[in-house]
Order: C-alpha cells, then structure tokens, then sequence
C-alpha cells in the first residue's frame, strides 16, 4: 500500500487516496445459482400474449345481427299478417 | 466489468427487447447483472438486501422497457437510475438504519492477485466501505460508478440528471469529504 510521505503535495495526496479507493471498490460477484435462477424467473414466465383488434369478429357480428333482424322481421310479419 | 457504451449487438438487444424478444432481455440482463448487483451490494452492505434489490430491479426494467428510450441514456443507466430509486425506497419504505452491525456486515474483499492487494488490511477496508456507506445516496452512487464502471463525469451526469461540471464539482467534493472522514477514522 502507497505510504504518505512528508514531501507528498496535495495532488499526490488526492491520487493516492482515489488509487486506495480503487483497490478497495471492486465489482462484486453475485451468486451465479442466483443469477441463473433470477434469469429463469424473469424469463420463463408464461408468454403475454397482447390481445389485437381482428376487424373480421366485428363482420361477423353486423351478419349474424342482420340475419336475425330478417328473420325477426318475416316472424313479426306473419303474425301481423294472419 | 465491461464498458457502458452500448455496442452494435447491445443495440440490437434493446431494440428486440423493446419489441418483447425474451432472449434478447436476456442477453441485457445477462450483461448487467454483475454491475448492478454491486452497486446494490455496496449500497446495503450485505447479499441478502442486494440480491432481493436486484431481483427487482430487472423485473421493473422487463416490466417498463418498452417506455425506455435509446436516446436518453445508456440502458445500463436506465438500469442505475431503477436502481438508485429502488435502493433509495428501500431506506425509506423500512426506515432502515444504513448502518449495518459490523457483525452483519459481509464485506467483499478483493482476491488476493497480488502482494498490493494482500496488504491491504481488512480492517482498513471494511472502515472505509463503512464510511463510504454514510455518504449521501448521489456521493454513493457518483463513487460506485467511477470506481465500478470506470463512468465519465458526462455519463454519470446524464444518470442523475445533472450537468457534467456539478458532476465534477460533486465527485471532487466526495472525495474530499471521504479523506476526512476516513481520517477521522485513524484509517490512515
């Protein structure tokens, strides 16, 4: 470890602490069943599926809602007409 | 630690991230993880606090990478910035004293690659984490990305929010501060 001698400037000084500082704050290792695990939980989550407007249910609907309007209507219509 | 700027394959990776591409999050997380587990480690001083921490913060960024933007900062910022707020509720959430007993405390200590390394006395080191500890959450943070990611004072400024030269000033002033304080310690 760098020793602080009487000659040392300011500057020296402030380097060799910000060089203690370096040998001290290291990257950490983290547990790597841990980072397995994390990554298996953050990804085999069940899949989303984003719901999409299909244009072709709404067709569907207006048909099916127009053949029973006719079939409502030829029904009223043979009541009324007897 | 790998740089923090982005590569061509990173920016592949946010984009098919964005887009909901599972793998490539996992590719992300994969080159993040260490990086911010430390800043979380060195943060609350013990693998319990900083894995749960961590866990958390990679599923807010799944949960909200679609909100993140390429232009703005790094994703590994983005991911400091998650982090920063999640630690900095942590303390507040639990009212939790940021000093941790000496005999909880786990200190990471630096393999022993060489001689240098050695010398350094763990008693000296774990006094130092400790006065590192009660600096204000920005020092804290202004001093694991310095020292961690090796971080420009433009890159850590666009994490906080601030400009380069308060950046600069705040950094200098940090170390003032940590000299003093370590030296009140007697750890010189």
């Amino acid at each position: 470890m760098e020793t602080i001698n009487n000659t040392s400037t300011k500057g020296d000084i402030d380097k060799l602490f910000e060089n203690r500082l370096r040998k001290i704050i290291k990257p950490v290792d983290p547990d790597p069943s841990y980072v397995k695990k994390l990554k298996k939980t953050l990804l085999d989550k069940t899949e989303i599926y984003l719901e999409q407007d299909n244009p072709s249910i709404y067709l569907l609907i207006l048909i099916i809602g127009l053949i029973l309007l006719i079939i409502i209507f030829l029904i009223l219509n043979k009541i009324i007409g007897k | 630690m790998e740089k923090i700027q982005p590569t061509e394959i990173d920016i592949d990776n946010i984009d098919k991230a964005i887009k909901g591409d599972q793998d490539a999050f996992g590719c992300l997380y994969q080159e993040n993880i260490q990086r911010i587990y430390t800043y979380i480690y060195y943060r609350t001083g013990n693998r319990s606090d900083a894995e749960d921490l961590t866990a958390r913060v990679f599923q807010r960024a799944l949960r909200h990478i679609r909100t993140y933007k390429k232009t703005d900062v790094p994703f590994s910022a983005w991911l400091y910035r998650i982090a920063h707020n999640l630690v900095a509720n942590f303390y507040r959430d639990s009212n939790r004293k940021r000093e941790v007993p000496i005999e909880e405390q786990e200190f990471y200590l630096p393999q022993p690659e060489h001689l240098e390394t050695i010398l350094i006395k763990n008693e000296q080191v774990e006094s130092l984490l400790q006065v590192i500890r009660r600096l204000p959450s920005d020092r804290q943070l202004v001093i694991i990305l310095k020292f961690i990611d090796d971080m420009s004072n433009m890159e850590i400024a666009k994490i906080l929010g601030r400009s380069e030269g308060a950046i600069k000033s705040l950094y200098h002033r940090t170390l003032l501060d940590l000299r003093g304080l370590a030296e009140d310690e007697k750890l010189k």
